[in-house]
């Protein structure tokens, strides 16, 4: 199975071409339509299957494919527990 | 809520067909006319259930699936549009607070919400924001305990009425998202009277002078109020506009269908001239192509695919534009009759022509959809 790093990208990558580096700001570059912040919940939700809360709702988690990866590590790390 | 929960798509929308025929068709001209919409009509939607709409990625058994409330929608629609419009800015602040809610503010104004003891509005558009969602300025002072909010927000559907506003505003440059409690000092109404369409959604302008919100009336954080918080409920707004304009693009095809039947001209009934065939058939097929691009937006939603959001956007920018064609070519086929005040087609004619600016404009889908369109990702079908 891919890391988690890996399926955030190939996801950034399929929505806004590649180029993309992990700590670019895909939303201060402007990269993103305001829909995807919607296809992008559901992506991190259904795939990882976490629940990205009200208390999640930092765009700090959002901005980079490394903002996300840390994120999304750190929701499963407390399932695991 | 309804005693006899259902998931049968089919079971509901003939209970909402059988509710907008007894209790929406008799008040529609007149919620229009006075610009006006009576409690009777959301209670009654709060009885069968229906205000109670699928939680994006939330998941509940209590609530419609996405594709009974679109049905829902679609038969609210056919009927009154203005009652749809209720459905869907009451619907948008809903979604907004279930998704994205504390667990005390979901306790606190779901339910009162889901019965119709309140009315929810949604106050996103300015002066110099609307389609630019994302430049809204209308600022949100700090001050100990909460906020301040100044400004003005426009074309509010519900503002004459509602209980419970969901404001968006600007906290020095980020944006946020606030409930405001309708009865809150500092919150002004300015009606708007005879708008082109939707006349019964009880429009207004709703002035924020001074008004103090508490801090845990913040939704979501500081910085996602519109990017997340106001995204989330366009979707959904979106989606049941959609539904909406498929019922009343089959109430024109209905009317224009019995209205050709008797008219006659030229000693023959209006269906058995050509031109009339060509209306009636264009009316017919771009309807039932707006219907399977709202049932495809309703099948991804319910299932969670990828394509749902790119889904719901075609259906509302298809189905908007087909509610515009088709009751425009209603009022063609019904002459003098169809433009008197009080015809129906008449009205649904000024109500489609709103569905083409309302939650987003053609325009503004026709970006969105094309952004979401990359090499990465297929062109058609689900993602």
């Amino acid at each position: 199975m891919d890391s988690v790093r890996d399926q955030i990208a190939a996801f950034i990558q399929s929505a806004v071409g590649s180029g993309t580096g992990d700590d670019d700001d895909i939303f201060e570059r402007g990269l993103v339509s305001s829909m995807f912040a919607v296809e992008l919940v559901d992506f991190i939700e259904v795939t990882f299957q976490i629940a990205v809360d009200n208390e999640d709702l930092d765009l700090g988690n959002f901005r980079s494919v490394s903002a996300m990866s840390k994120f999304v590590t750190a929701k499963l790390a407390v399932l695991d527990r | 809520m309804s005693d006899h929960h259902t998931d049968d798509p089919d079971v509901i929308a003939a209970r909402i067909r059988s509710f907008a025929e007894s209790e929406l068709a008799p008040i529609a001209a007149q919620a229009d006319r006075e610009g006006k919409l009576p409690d009777s009509a959301i209670t009654g939607l709060a009885g069968l259930g229906v205000l109670n709409p699928p939680v994006r990625g939330r998941p509940d058994p209590a609530a419609l699936s996405n594709l009974a409330f679109g049905r829902a929608a679609e038969e609210i629609g056919r009927v009154c549009s203005a009652t749809r419009s209720f459905l869907t800015a009451h619907t948008m602040v809903h979604a907004a607070l279930a998704r994205w809610g504390t667990a005390d503010q979901r306790s606190r104004w779901l339910p009162p919400l889901r019965t119709g003891q309140l009315v929810g509005a949604f106050c996103l558009s300015e002066a110099g924001a609307g389609s630019d969602a994302a430049a809204v300025s209308m600022p949100a002072i700090r001050q100990p305990g909460g906020y301040v909010l100044e400004g003005e927000k426009l074309w509010v559907t519900m503002g004459q009425r509602a209980d419970l506003l969901l404001v968006f505003a600007s906290l020095e440059g980020r944006h946020c998202a606030f409930l405001v409690d309708g009865d809150s000092p500092g919150v002004v109404r300015r009606p708007i009277a005879a708008a082109l369409g939707l006349r019964g959604a009880m429009l207004a302008d709703v002035i924020f002078d001074g008004c103090a919100v508490p801090e845990q009336n913040l939704i979501g954080s500081v910085g996602t109020g519109v990017s997340i918080v106001a995204s989330h409920a366009l979707d959904l707004g979106r989606f049941s506009v959609a539904w909406g304009c498929v019922g009343l693009g089959q109430a024109c095809l209905d009317l224009s269908v019995r209205h050709a039947a008797v008219r006659v001209q030229f000693g023959a009934p209006l269906r058995d001239h050509q031109l009339v065939k060509g209306l009636l058939t264009d009316m017919y097929v771009d309807l039932e192509a707006s219907r399977a691009l709202a049932g495809h937006a309703a099948r991804s939603r319910d299932q969670a695919a990828a394509d749902a959001v790119r889904a719901t956007l075609a259906a509302k920018y298809f189905a908007a534009r087909m509610a515009a064609a088709v009751a425009s070519h209603a009022l063609q086929l019904h002459g003098g009759a169809g433009c008197a005040a009080g015809h129906p087609v008449e009205r649904h004619f000024r109500d489609a022509r709103l569905m083409q600016i309302i939650e987003g404009s053609a325009q503004i889908h026709q970006i969105l959809i094309a952004d979401l369109l990359q090499p990465g990702r297929s062109a058609g079908g689900p993602a």
